[in-house]
């Protein structure tokens, strides 16, 4: 596996040329960790990605690759330190599964080559690794988009960077292959991937992150342990209705809206 | 069955090849050909019979020339269809075709000798993509790729309209007709010395395109993903429209405006070989050159006079469209 | 007692016979009204306008095309400077109908073909501008015919007569002679730089060659006459034994291509280029400036036929029609490359 690495964030601004969407904005991310982006949309978490993957230029601050500032480094250099796993979409071509997972290959390869059988092998093993092996000479554009996310997944993998970014990887998928999905990035974390995963369910921030950063109104609001961070006063405020946080018989914590609790029988 | 196909393809070209040598209005006979070959080799037979000289100055010249053009413009096309992500894109999506039009439709206006036709027709051409490029500079802060193809349908557009004012202009007994004809496109004045500097500069557009096969089909997953991916989108993109555009505009100055070809040649070979662009892109330049030389020998057989090649490959590409919207795919290819 | 509605009707209809002048039948059989006393005629397009200057040039009101900087010095002073107004014969329409008012031409003419197409733009332009507006054909055999015709409706018809006697004298001419000529030549006629659009056989383009006694190689087969592009393939299949040109850029570089060289007409150093001063002498436009070529082009097919000197005869035909003398270096120019031997080839 590559070299261990932090990924740090430093007073960071981010937004588009002439629009400020958000500042201040501080944190940091090292080997085995679960960073959670939560807050709701248009909170700016999309933006914060971007800025944090180099796809767009901070408007102020720093981003800091083991200490090296981003800007300096070109996409080939950031690409084996970064790994990107956008929401599982529809390519406009039919590429097969493989030929997906093989593109995460890309920044390995010397600027002429393709592929070759040794990076073939490594494709392969991603996605055994995540229990699709068989899907390899498939349409991606066929498959389910609870598998299409794993091989966005399998294919970051094979980029063999340290540090994965996942933007919103339970969106439109059904409720197993939520679960199959979260369960994954909670293995590679113990892998010692360091992680950074956005999402808008408070829940699955609960289930997998080991810090929770609340983003909402283009502000960094709270960063910190998921207990800490993730109550219900929080919640209630930036989603701007009433939530209740309680503990499961298990010993898990869920966020629920506060309604009134249905009368027995009724 | 991976290289199963481009044997295929390989044996169609090599058919179309000696099929295209053979046919012609001028009857040429073995004897021909030998002593061509012949004198190829430095064998000296005397003063060349007119057969010889139809067979090595004529038809030799046409029918590479054939194989150029058309695997230029299906590589052009499969290349700016990977770029912009759009199996709908044609190599003119920039502007090309039409720029080189205008150039040699101007050139046409002001009397030039075919040589002044063709320079002003392969400038055009660059200097089209080159303005479409300085306005998607211009306009930064939006989607680099839709202010591209935004700018390609402004300019050539405005480059077509030019072309109408030319048109106008034009002696109508005298150079309205070339400039129809050219328009529509033709091999039949194609000579040695054109191959002679057309082919380098095919070959010098083919080379990146080449060289950076992998990435370019990386660049059709977006520009957020395929920088992601560790690919400098922007230098690439660059030198892959560069590249794209000096294979077009080199040939388009030959051959005139030949429209389809870009357009249903990858569609083809798409479904031949998949959307890999290392495969795709060989796919589909054997196809085209397979194509285009089938497509000439029909404009130079079917009539005493010569049918142009625009009107064979539109006559062979509405239909092929149609039918592809029936099929009515989700993804293509 | 005639009422007064009556009375102003009988004297409209009295002013309106006296202003009328004159009926004259066009050549699409419409009967239309002309002016007694015709002073100021356009023509509808470049034909057109070669007949009006060569029948009356003191007529014209202006050019469909203004004449080019090489051929002012061959056209009189006065008709030299007349403003440029446009074409109106439908093909690349170019004249504002508002200019065509601001000329006030008592008439206007078009020389050509005479299609239903035509005619109904004829009847509209006459409809918009009250401008009579007349159909005279074009067709070569019809030319004397026309010409008189022509001079009738303008007055002019005794120099009328002059002309088409002279088409007339020069048909008959060549038509004499021709009749025991042993073998047809064979033309091709090249034009465009690359030399590889021809007319082809029975088209305007090319019925002067014809006419003078060629066969023209590029056989019509299917389709209609008119122009087409042929490889050099198919050049070389025809073996044309002479090749006309009025392609500058053509008759300069065919020399030097090996290919061409294998043409018979080009081993028998028969490539000739059409004198183009001050109108075309094969076509551009296809008007009675063509006459010239036809005697022209029987020297060059059959010069045992046809000795006399085309220098006397050019400086002839140039004084009838054109009513100006040309000087030996004015016709030294006119006539470059269009002998055989002489500059050129």
């Amino acid at each position: 596996m590559a070299a261990v690495m932090r990924l740090e964030a430093r007073d960071l601004s981010i937004g588009y040329r002439g629009h400020l969407v958000g500042s201040d904005i501080s944190l940091s991310l090292g080997p085995g960790e679960v960073l959670c982006l939560l807050g709701p949309n248009g909170a700016g978490k999309t933006t914060l990605f971007r800025t944090l993957l180099g796809l767009q230029p901070a408007l102020g601050g720093s981003v800091l690759i083991d200490g090296a500032p981003l800007a300096a480094l070109r996409p080939a250099e950031i690409a084996r330190h970064l790994a990107y796993v956008p929401q599982a979409h529809v390519t406009e071509f039919s590429y097969s599964v493989l030929d997906v997972v093989l593109m995460g290959r890309t920044a390995r390869l010397k600027p002429f080559s393709s592929p070759g059988a040794a990076d073939e092998r490594l494709a392969r093993e991603k996605l055994a690794g995540l229990g699709i092996a068989d899907l390899a000479a498939q349409d991606y554009t066929r498959v389910s988009g609870g598998q299409r996310q794993l091989a966005l997944i399998a294919r970051a993998l094979a980029q063999e960077a340290p540090i994965l970014v996942l933007d919103e990887p339970t969106a439109s998928l059904d409720f197993g292959n939520q679960a199959l999905v979260l369960g994954r990035i909670r293995d590679l974390a113990r892998q010692g991937f360091g992680i950074v995963l956005s999402t808008h369910d408070p829940d699955h921030a609960l289930l997998v992150s080991t810090r929770v950063a609340i983003i909402a109104d283009g502000a960094l609001r709270a960063i910190g342990s998921p207990d800490a961070v993730v109550t219900a006063e929080m919640l209630s405020a930036i989603y701007r209705t009433q939530v209740l946080v309680e503990e499961t018989p298990s010993g898990r914590r869920v966020c629920v809206p506060a309604w009134e609790a249905p009368a027995p029988g009724g | 069955m991976r290289h199963g196909v481009f044997v295929l393809l390989l044996g169609a070209l090599v058919a179309a090849l000696l099929l295209g040598l053979a046919v012609g209005p001028y009857p040429l006979g073995f004897a021909d050909v030998l002593h061509a070959a012949a004198r190829a080799v430095g064998v000296d037979n005397g003063a060349p019979t007119p057969g010889e000289i139809v067979f090595g100055r004529v038809r030799l010249p046409r029918v590479a020339a054939g194989m150029l053009v058309g695997a230029a413009l299906a590589g052009a096309g499969t290349t700016y269809q990977t770029l912009f992500r759009n199996p709908l894109v044609s190599p003119d999506i920039l502007g090309v075709a039409t720029g080189a039009g205008l150039g040699a439709v101007a050139g046409i206006l002001l009397s030039l000798p075919v040589a002044g036709i063709q320079g002003l027709a392969f400038l055009g051409g660059l200097a089209t993509v080159g303005l479409v490029y300085v306005i998607a500079a211009a306009l930064r802060g939006h989607d680099r790729t839709l202010v591209l193809v935004l700018g390609g349908v402004v300019v050539g557009a405005l480059a077509g309209a030019c072309i109408s004012l030319v048109k106008i202009l034009a002696d109508p007994y005298d150079q309205l007709p070339a400039i129809t004809f050219w328009l529509l496109g033709s091999l039949a004045s194609v000579k040695l010395a054109d191959l002679a500097t057309v082919a380098p500069l095919v070959l010098a557009g083919l080379v990146p395109l080449v060289l950076f096969r992998w990435r370019i089909g990386v660049l059709s997953l977006g520009d957020d993903e395929a920088r992601s991916l560790g690919v400098d989108v922007f230098r690439l993109r660059a030198l892959v429209i560069g590249a794209a555009t000096l294979m077009t505009a080199s040939v388009v100055a030959v051959s005139g405006v030949i429209g389809w070809v870009g357009l249903m040649i990858p569609h083809i070979a798409r479904m031949l070989v998949g959307p890999n662009f290392s495969r795709l892109l060989p796919a589909s330049m054997l196809l085209g050159a397979s194509f285009m030389l089938i497509v000439d020998m029909a404009a130079r057989s079917i009539a005493r006079v010569e049918t142009p090649l625009g009107i064979l490959t539109a006559v062979l590409g509405a239909p092929f469209f149609l039918w592809l919207l029936a099929r009515g795919r989700r993804t293509w290819g | 007692m005639i009422g007064r509605h009556a009375l102003v009707l009988m004297i409209m209809g009295l002013l309106s016979t006296a202003a009328a002048g004159r009926e004259a039948g066009d050549a699409t059989g419409r009967r239309i009204q002309v002016p007694d006393r015709v002073e100021r005629v356009m023509a509808a397009g470049p034909t057109a306008a070669v007949a009006l200057y060569v029948l009356a040039p003191d007529l014209m009101v202006g050019w469909p095309s203004a004449p080019r900087l090489n051929e002012r010095e061959f056209i009189r002073p006065g008709a030299r400077d007349l403003p440029e107004l446009g074409r109106l014969t439908g093909r690349g329409d170019t004249a504002n109908v508002e200019v065509v008012l601001k000329a006030r031409p008592d008439l206007i003419f078009d020389f050509g073909s005479v299609t239903p197409t035509f005619a109904s733009l004829a009847a509209r332009v006459q409809e918009q501008t009250g401008i009579p507006y007349l159909l005279i054909d074009g067709h070569l055999d019809h030319t004397a015919a026309s010409l008189r015709e022509l001079g009738r409706v303008l007055g002019v018809s005794a120099r009328a007569e002059a002309v088409a006697r002279y088409v007339e004298d020069t048909e008959r001419l060549i038509d004499e002679r021709l009749k025991d000529v042993p073998a047809r030549r064979r033309v091709y006629l090249a034009r465009e730089p690359n030399g590889l659009e021809t007319g082809l056989a029975g088209s305007i383009n090319t019925e002067i060659i014809e006419r003078a006694g060629g066969i023209n190689v590029a056989e019509r087969g299917s389709g209609r006459g008119g122009i087409a592009n042929v490889s050099i393939e198919q050049v070389l299949a025809w073996a044309p034994d002479t090749i006309i040109t009025w392609d500058a850029n053509f008759f300069a570089s065919y020399a030097a291509d090996p290919v061409w060289g294998a043409v018979p007409a080009v081993k028998a150093k028969r490539v000739f280029l059409a004198p183009r001063l001050p109108f075309g002498w094969i076509d551009a436009p296809p008007s009675i400036n063509r006459v010239i070529g036809l005697r022209w082009i029987a020297g060059l097919l059959y010069p045992e036929k046809f000795p006399e000197d085309i220098r006397a005869i050019a400086r002839e035909f140039i004084t009838l029609f054109y009513q100006i003398d040309v000087s030996d270096s004015q016709l030294d120019r006119i006539l470059a490359g269009a002998q055989p031997g002489g500059p050129g080839r």
